[in-house]
């Protein structure tokens, strides 16, 4: 990650590296301040760091500095409350943690990123340190228990990233948090390939379609969530401001309907779908404008070091460039398959997501996923964007239901009524029993979340 | 309205939603030998009336068997059942 910045701002000095809401730095500029900001670290005799603050450009580089530092920073989910930052902490060693509000977190030194900055500006000119093999912790998102810490080195994550000379001054968008992996690998394929990363004032859409339009952003990954609200909000009209040449989906299934209406609104745009797990690290993308991945993937000997297998249901991966292990436990042995948690279907020549294990609706012992329910309700016309989930019921144990939200001036009784109607085409027990209208959905990252209430 | 013209309202929306207009009234039962509610009808009926009333007889472990044991339900106070 330094050394990747050090020899840009070396090539490239005057080239934008960063684009904020209220900072921009150069290439340069972020290199001089990343090593202070290692040297400050360094000077601190911080081994291990937890971070618990907004995406921002001061982020960056104190990701940048650690990694000067031979600092291992671990990116909390800025949501967390204190006693859940200081469960994190003690589950992994941490004594310190950076934060850009009051956070009080008892047993650990709290260091504020703006004063943490300012020292690093304070520091005199000297020689750039860095540490060899610096490593980072990734949180998983612990659907199945405490969240576990992945370890990465910068190096074997920049490795995934491929080197496109055609990228170097592209825009990049930060649509995913830079406490998830796929937030850290856009940075990546940014810092890799000498682009810009744009970092949007909040994570509301309204924001992110902002910040694409004004830095002029053309690629943009994220989520099929992020993308629905993203064509919800923009309109019809509005598709021309925004100049995308490369759009990007990955961390949930990519329905069909979407994929179209992607390529409807952004016609000269190339779509992709990627797929990639805290543990496995990148696995595959797909760029034929079709829901799912090709059969011929799973069947293949692995390819760039990944090969997948479907084990009752289960996509499994075995990659020979993911984590070095969990944080506080043994080195991951080398080349293991690992359950991805995610659920597929063979239909023809192509595997399809139905969703995930820990997402599936249980009614009366027959199984329901919701991606599937959603997929038939999101065509709908007056539906913007809907969350199915299971609700516990006394009777069958779960019943399907829906949390809608509607287009403007839509009568919901009307769409009620349609929507229970294109319903009949699935079988009884995965027919929503309980469909609410809402004036917002829940997301997490970009993600819907549908676990069950 | 009355608790006993809430639930059969309650009902008469599930059974609109799938076309039905029987005729509900208090003695009507509810499952094959009547209105001919399967599992899935009970689970969804449960819902609406937890939507309606806050709770509902089946979340407090009761299978009522007709319209009327789901008003004595909600006409009991909690304490006496």
């Amino acid at each position: 990650m330094i050394d990747l910045l050090l020899a840009e701002a070396r090539r490239s000095p005057a080239a934008p590296f960063l684009l904020g809401d209220d900072r921009s730095l150069t290439y340069r500029d972020a290199a001089t301040e990343a090593s202070r900001l290692g040297g400050v670290l360094r000077g601190r005799g911080i081994e291990r760091l937890a971070i618990h603050c907004h995406d921002s450009p001061e982020l960056v580089l104190l990701l940048a500095g650690c990694a000067a530092a031979g600092c291992e920073p671990c990116v909390l989910d800025r949501g967390l409350a204190s006693p859940e930052v200081a469960a994190v902490l003690s589950r992994l060693g941490i004594g310190a943690v950076v934060v850009d509000a009051d956070l009080t977190v008892g047993g650990v030194e709290a260091l504020r990123l703006g004063d943490l900055v300012a020292e690093a500006r304070d520091l005199p000119e000297s020689a750039v340190e860095t540490a060899a093999a610096p490593r980072l912790l990734v949180l998983t998102s612990g659907t199945t228990g405490p969240a576990k810490a992945a370890v990465y080195t910068w190096a074997s994550l920049a490795a995934q990233v491929r080197l496109r000379p055609a990228l170097a001054g592209t825009r990049w968008l930060l649509a995913y948090h830079l406490n998830h992996f796929a937030g850290l690998q856009v940075l990546l394929h940014v810092v890799v390939n000498a682009a810009t990363l744009v970092i949007p004032r909040s994570s509301r859409v309204a924001d992110a379609i902002a910040a694409i339009v004004e830095h002029h952003v053309e690629h943009v990954s994220a989520t099929p969530t992020f993308w629905r609200f993203l064509l919800a909000e923009l309109g019809s009209q509005r598709a021309a401001e925004l100049p995308l040449q490369q759009i990007t989906l990955g961390g949930e299934p990519v329905p069909q309907d979407l994929l179209e209406s992607l390529h409807n609104t952004f016609p000269s745009a190339r779509i992709s779908q990627v797929f990639a797990t805290t543990e496995a690290g990148s696995c595959f993308s797909v760029r034929d404008l079709a829901a799912g991945l090709p059969a011929t993937l799973v069947e293949r000997p692995g390819a760039d070091g990944v090969e997948l297998r479907v084990v009752d249901g289960e996509l499994q991966v075995r990659s020979s460039h993911g984590m070095l292990g969990y944080a506080g436990e043994a080195a991951a042995e080398a080349a293991v398959w690992r359950s991805t948690g995610d659920l597929v279907e063979r239909r023809g020549d192509r595997y399809v997501f139905l969703g995930r294990t820990t997402e599936t609706i249980n009614v009366g012992g027959a199984k329901v996923h919701p991606s599937a329910v959603e997929e038939i309700v999101q065509r709908v016309p007056g539906v913007t964007a809907v969350r199915c989930f299971g609700k516990q019921n006394a009777v069958t144990g779960q019943i399907v239901a829906l949390a809608v939200l509607p287009a403007d001036a839509f009568d919901t009784s009307a769409l009620e009524t349609r929507i229970r109607a294109a319903c009949d085409a699935l079988p009884p027990h995965a027919r929503p029993r309980l469909i609410r209208f809402v004036e917002s959905i829940d997301t997490a990252n970009g993600k819907l979340m549908r676990r069950t209430s | 309205m009355s608790v006993e013209a809430r639930v059969i309202e309650t009902i008469r929306r599930l059974l609109a939603r799938y076309a039905r207009t029987d005729s509900v009234t208090p003695q009507s039962r509810l499952y094959a030998d009547g209105l001919g509610l399967d599992s899935l009808g009970a689970a969804e009926l449960s819902t609406m009336l937890e939507m309606a009333f806050g709770r509902d007889p089946y979340s407090a472990g009761l299978i009522p068997r007709s319209v009327d044991e789901i008003v004595r339900f909600y006409e009991t106070p909690a304490g006496q059942r």
